[in-house]
């Protein structure tokens, strides 16, 4: 069923509604979250925010906007203020040592590309982490990513060319040979 | 239109997928949203409608008209006033000499009353 349609059902007092807004949502959320803080105790703790600050204002979005811009632009703005936070805190970042999910336990190829790649982000500055997971794993826009992160467009321009560089650079590092053959061999 | 290096990391950006979070993490964010209030929209509605000031702003014009045309001294008063004057002639006052000033005070307590009551019916005090 259309997203719409969950939340029009969740405004109307519909609670499990919002449920399957969740399920739909989540692990981009959750993505954005990681890629900014890269702790996994902070990164579910941040979604969590995220997805509640998005229930109490469901009544604010217009529906003018795609509805996953909107929910991305609070799980970066919450991301953002929740790494503030930490920073302060001086809590741990967990980037490098992973924490295994189930999914990962079954050591398939996917989780072992994602651990190379999530090695290789943690190396550039988080914002620039988040920008590129927008521009490639979401295929979002430059307008869409000005949208949601409220950076200007130059900046994300720059952000995606010199994130775009320290990526392939980390990559080539640590990925395994076959992965690198097919980034680095055409190229 | 992307690039061959573009498209070759989007390609491996999807081929790695989204960060997996633990299982229960629907779960820990419905409870929180169960006991979560939506918030409720707040609509902006001005105490005073357009109307009310176009009414306002009407009659405040024409009484500045009528006080700088009106001749002073003039034996009856003019044109637009005169029906007004008419009106409050016929008017069941008690008898005696009631100063000008001493009506416009009482109709304007009397306006001041009627906005006060409409005000506080608007935000629901009465």
């Amino acid at each position: 069923m259309d997203t719409a349609v969950h939340i029009r059902r969740t405004l109307d007092g519909d609670t499990r509604a919002y449920a399957e807004v969740v399920r739909t949502y989540q692990h981009m959320v959750y993505t954005i979250c990681h890629r900014v803080l890269r702790n996994t105790e902070d990164a579910e703790e941040a979604t969590q925010d995220s997805f509640v600050k998005a229930y109490q204002h469901l009544r604010s979005w217009n529906g003018n906007s795609k509805f996953s811009t909107w929910l991305y632009s609070i799980a970066y703005r919450t991301a953002i203020s929740h790494g503030r936070r930490r920073r302060s805190d001086t809590s741990s970042v967990d980037a490098l040592t992973h924490h295994p999910t189930a999914t990962e336990n079954s050591g398939n190829d996917r989780s072992e590309l994602r651990r190379h790649l999530d090695q290789a982000l943690a190396q550039l500055p988080s914002e620039d982490a988040a920008v590129l997971s927008f521009f490639y794993l979401e295929e979002m826009s430059v307008d869409e990513i000005v949208t949601v992160t409220g950076l200007g467009a130059s900046n994300v321009k720059v952000k995606l060319h010199r994130g775009r560089k320290k990526l392939l650079d980390a990559l080539e590092r640590t990925l395994g040979p076959e992965t690198k053959a097919l980034l680095f061999d055409h190229a | 239109m992307l690039e061959p290096r573009d498209t070759r990391l989007r390609d491996l950006f999807q081929a790695a997928g989204h960060e997996e979070p633990t299982t229960d993490l629907a779960a820990r964010i419905m409870a929180r949203v169960a006991v979560t209030p939506m918030a409720r929209s707040t609509v902006v509605k001005p105490l005073i409608g357009r109307w009310g000031w176009i009414g306002m702003g009407t009659v405040a014009v024409g009484l500045l008209a009528v006080a700088l045309f009106a001749e002073p001294g003039a034996a009856t008063p003019p044109a637009p006033l005169a029906r007004l004057t008419d009106l409050a002639n016929r008017m069941p006052l008690p008898s005696g000499d009631w100063p000008i000033w001493a009506i416009g005070a009482s109709a304007c307590i009397a306006v001041f009353m009627l906005l006060d009551r409409s005000l506080s019916h608007r935000l629901g005090l009465r």
